[in-house]
């Protein structure tokens, strides 16, 4: 059976006439003479889903020899570890090779130590927390941070979209994304989800697999149709989808976090309106194997690492080779991190703190925060330490990149958080 | 139909179209040819599934769960008992601009006048106004039986009567005139046929909104004769060659009928024959009535033309054909061939005759028939808007205030009503006398039901019934819970299980391994592939019902799941 892309309007359908005659104009409202290189500020946001081990991805090298003790069946020999321009206690998994590039060229910052009081070790808890911006002990929060910012702007959403004021949609998941809250409005996700797809033809509503040929098939694909006719943003998206080809040749084969970053730089580069991207890498909830028994810099979490770097490579080389790479942002995070010590099925239980990544020329270049301390003979009971609550990195992005206002960001991420100092 | 239901009714018809007509697809090869036999085939939940979806406005896991322990007899058998008489509609409108003069708040007003006027009403009012209330509680107490049905096929069947043999309340403008109508089709929901059409002759609705009342021996009125034979009986098939001589000759039987409303303070909702208004002249029919003559009687006796009018009617083979076609057409799916003609349509027509057209057989017959359990005909049929919102709320165990609350209950099964209405099934009000295009308009049929505006409207209503608020309308919430909903099924749980059991029960086509995971893991396990994190918060929260930490964890995954499952298009069909 032949796979299919798919739209899943996360939004309601409505098609009613416009009941708002002028939007608020807010941070991420884009001015209406924008182009493709004079736009507003673009965040694209990639998971990585299940968790990730961030001890083995960005490496405390000055915290090498408890490592050992704490986790050495899986912890990646010294000799391989990546060296960062500028520091000698910090390296980067033998996979991210690309990245190590991007972080010498400046274009990185990085995150340590992002976590929250009272860390939850839930994926499904863990990640409405991320989401929502509750923090861990208000589970009343259905809304997610960016959904109530942009439902503060859009208050009428989707009442009177799109409009000549706002063409696009508001928020974009791309690929295959587990339905994400941090979209979600008051009522209603703020956001669409588009699949991978280099043609952009076959947008069709929440389907992902050929109908059958019966006649219950034939209704299917009938209600597909107009379905695809009614999704409103269906043509913005082609639209812009078709005027702008992927320029890198950098792009890797068989690399699903490649396919979804090309639509994302397609869409970028092809002018649509859009302020959010999120895109999902799957699988890092390793516990076991996480590493090959032979050799820890191998194994699973290696091939993650290496399918996201490339990824990430060719994609900020196309921002380059369209003129836009001023103006996105390019966030890496997981809903938490994982274990201290490791197991012995070489794997990684379920963890807290961990670093977030950055990728973007506006970026104060380096590391915000320290490495990790692991303390002498780690139990499978000990943690790392939250250095950066996760709301202060929200804060910081909603602050300098969208320039968002104090009363937006209060309620964006419910409460007053110390900015970061993440930006030049 | 009258011209002005003939411009209403292309008015309707040109305004759906507004997206271009796809190319209709060919269905030839997918039709079935098996006929009328008992089906005698594996019988599993996969059937038991088929039968009740197109029996039951929506199916519930618990009834699922039942009928798949009985046979197929036995499943018929309680499908086609005797469904009792509902209760009456009641005043729960007392309330705003209009207090009912004669009905105390939570009494029936189907015996109660409409006078005295109220200060400021005219008489005209009466109609426009007034009657209103009544007729949108009337409507609500319909849409409350679809959603508190007995696992019964009568309420599905009293909608079938209603798209076959239509009339418009908005048109009569008595909502006692209309419930006793809908009393009718109920009583003879599973009854004769053909005593069916020779009591809707004399129906006070009907004479109304057909203008029989107003057909006298001095002014005819052919307006009932012509739909009598063109829409309700021997109908526009190949074999029907009725000429306009036999409506007029008709029209002429049926002089003298009227019904016996004289003011607004009449309390009489009923009809009678007057011998005065009566042509008494012999009626002479074509050679398609084999020529026969009706006597023209005088006096009381002139009543009686009219049974010999429905007697010679029913000699026709096509009216039994006709009323076969569209029971396919509601039960089992739109396109009818030669194949089915002959397998299916004449046997079926066939046996009503045999039976002196008692439909229960029929209908029992049809829906236990190898053609009806072929699986090229299952899930095939996309739900009219009453099926998908009275079947969306009843299977999702949407709390409605009760008998104790009835205003805000009347309310709430209004608000079910309107938004049959959005959807373009007025319950009630069907667009003409023809009924609704899905169930005789070539060639689109059942794909009427959908278009831009239509199919936006059911994946919103679905989307807000299912939303941590619910749907807020005119001062109602509605709601569909599906925590109760996912606690019936047989092991919530199981991630796996969770998703076979609600796909099987909500989407007529089965998921296969791809959609199956994909909805699982995306959904229910946030992209994990492990299921035992659902295991554990399913756990936590069974456990502990009212932790909130555990509550929303589960809550909300399964909020976007059902949300998912019902925007697909799958769920838009039986």
């Amino acid at each position: 059976m032949k796979r299919r892309t798919f739209v899943k309007n996360t939004l309601p359908l409505i098609a009613l006439p416009s009941l708002v005659k002028g939007i608020p104009m807010g941070a991420l409202t884009w001015p209406a003479e924008s182009t493709p290189n004079t736009g507003s500020k673009i965040l694209v946001m990639i998971e990585l889903n299940g968790g990730n081990d961030g001890l083995n991805t960005i490496i405390p090298l000055d915290q090498y020899k408890n490592l050992l003790d704490a986790r050495s069946n899986i912890l990646i020999p010294e000799k391989q570890v990546l060296r960062l321009a500028g520091t000698s206690i910090t390296g980067m998994h033998p996979s991210l090779k690309p990245l190590q590039a991007l972080y010498d060229q400046k274009m990185m910052a990085i995150v340590q130590g992002v976590g929250y009081p009272n860390f939850n070790y839930s994926h499904f808890r863990a990640s409405d927390i991320l989401q929502t911006a509750s923090g861990a002990d208000n589970s009343n929060v259905s809304t997610g941070f960016l959904g109530r910012y942009l439902n503060k702007h859009n208050p009428q959403y989707p009442k009177g979209y799109p409009s000549d004021q706002s063409p696009d949609p508001l928020a974009l998941t791309v690929g295959q994304v587990p339905i994400s809250t941090i979209l979600q409005g008051n009522t209603m996700s703020m956001g669409m989800t588009i699949s991978s797809s280099s043609s952009f033809y076959n947008l069709v509503s929440g389907v992902n697999m050929d109908a059958p040929e019966t006649n219950s098939g034939k209704e299917v694909r009938f209600m597909r149709r107009i379905s695809s006719l009614t999704t409103q943003y269906d043509s913005a998206i082609q639209r812009a989808g078709q005027k702008q080809q992927n320029l890198s040749t950098k792009y890797p084969e068989k690399n699903d976090v490649a396919e979804n970053l090309k639509v994302i730089a397609q869409l970028i580069g092809g002018g649509l309106r859009t302020s959010v991207y999120i895109t999902t890498q799957f699988n890092y909830d390793h516990h076991n194997a996480q590493v090959d028994t032979a050799d820890p810099s191998r194994g699973k979490h290696s091939g993650l690492l290496n399918t996201l770097s490339g990824a990430i490579d060719a994609f900020i080389d196309d921002l380059h080779l369209m003129g836009v790479q001023d103006r996105v942002l390019c966030m890496v995070y997981s809903e938490f991190g994982r274990r201290i010590k490791s197991n012995a099925s070489y794997g990684t239980d379920h963890g807290s703190a961990q670093p977030f990544m950055f990728i973007g020329t506006q970026l104060k270049h380096g590391f915000v925060g320290h490495n990790p301390v692991i303390k002498d003979n780690v139990t499978v009971a000990d943690n790392l330490e939250m250095q950066h609550d996760y709301r202060s990195v929200y804060t910081a992005i909603l602050k300098k990149w969208f320039s968002a206002s104090d009363d937006d960001i209060t309620a964006s991420v419910l409460g007053n958080f110390p900015s970061i100092d993440l930006f030049k | 139909m009258n011209a002005q239901n003939r411009a209403e009714f292309l008015k309707k018809v040109m305004g759906q179209v507004i997206e271009p007509a796809a190319p209709a697809e060919d269905v030839t090869s997918m039709v079935s040819d098996k006929g009328l036999d008992p089906y005698k085939g594996e019988w599993t939940e996969k059937q038991v599934l088929h039968l009740l979806r197109r029996s039951l406005f929506g199916v519930k896991a618990e009834e699922l769960q039942h009928f798949s322990k009985l046979d197929m007899q036995q499943c018929l058998d309680e499908l086609f008992a005797a469904d009792a008489t509902p209760a009456q509609p009641i005043n729960a409108y007392n309330e705003g601009e209009y207090i009912d003069p004669h009905v105390p708040p939570g009494k029936t007003w189907v015996n109660s006048s409409y006078g005295p006027l109220p200060p400021g009403f005219t008489p005209a009012m009466r109609m426009s106004v007034i009657d209103s209330f009544r007729r949108f509680n009337l409507k609500g107490w319909w849409a409350g039986l679809m959603v508190n049905q007995k696992p019964n096929i009568t309420p599905k069947m009293v909608l079938f009567w209603h798209t076959a043999i239509s009339t418009q309340m908005k048109q009569v403008m008595d909502a006692r005139y209309s419930y006793k109508h809908l009393i009718l089709l109920h009583s003879h929901a599973l009854g004769n046929f053909k005593k069916l059409i020779r009591e809707v002759s004399t129906d006070p609705q009907m004479l109304v909104y057909q203008n029989g009342n107003t057909n006298t021996a001095s002014a005819p009125n052919e307006n009932f004769a012509r739909e009598l034979q063109e829409l309700f009986t021997v109908g526009k098939g190949p074999g029907s060659h009725y000429t306009e001589e036999d409506v007029r000759t008709a029209a002429r039987v049926l002089t003298g009928w009227v019904d016996n409303f004289t003011s607004i303070d009449s309390t009489n909702v009923s009809s009678s024959f007057i011998p005065e208004q009566h042509d008494t002249g012999d009626k002479k029919f074509s050679a398609f009535y084999n020529n026969t003559v009706i006597k023209g009687r005088a006096g009381a006796d002139g009543a009686k033309e009219l049974d010999d009018l429905v007697d010679m009617i029913f000699t026709s083979t096509e009216p039994a054909k006709a009323l076969c076609r569209k029971l396919y057409r509601y039960f089992v799916y739109y396109h009818i061939d030669d194949t089915v003609e002959k397998n299916v349509i004449t046997p079926l027509a066939d046996l009503l005759i045999a039976k002196n057209f008692e439909v229960k057989d029929v209908v029992r017959t049809l829906l236990s028939s190898e053609h009806f359990f072929d699986e090229k005909n299952m899930g095939c049929v996309i739900k009219n808007p009453a099926e998908l919102v009275a079947g969306m709320a009843r299977q999702f165990n949407t709390q409605i205030p009760g008998d104790s609350e009835y205003v805000k209950q009347y309310k709430s099964w209004i608000e079910l009503a309107n938004l049959m209405e959005n959807m373009d099934m007025n319950i009630g009000d069907p667009p003409s006398v023809a009924g609704w295009a899905a169930y005789y308009q070539k060639p689109q049929y059942h794909e009427f039901w959908i278009n831009s505006d239509t199919l936006a409207t059911r994946n919103s209503v679905t989307d807000r019934f299912l939303s941590k608020e619910g749907y807020t309308e005119n001062g109602v919430l509605l709601k569909l819970d599906y925590l109760k909903f996912t606690a019936q099924l047989s092991a919530p749980g199981d991630a796996s299980q969770l998703v076979r059991d609600s796909t099987r029960l909500l989407c007529p086509v089965a998921f296969d391994e791809v959609q199956h995971n994909y909805v699982k893991k995306q959904f229910l396990l946030s992209g994990q592939s492990d299921d035992s994190y659902w295991t554990g918060a399913w756990n936590k929260y069974v456990s502990n019902p009212n932790d909130p930490e555990a509550l929303s964890v589960v809550d909300g995954r399964l909020q976007r799941y059902y949300v998912y499952l019902l925007s697909r298009a799958e769920y838009q069909l039986i």
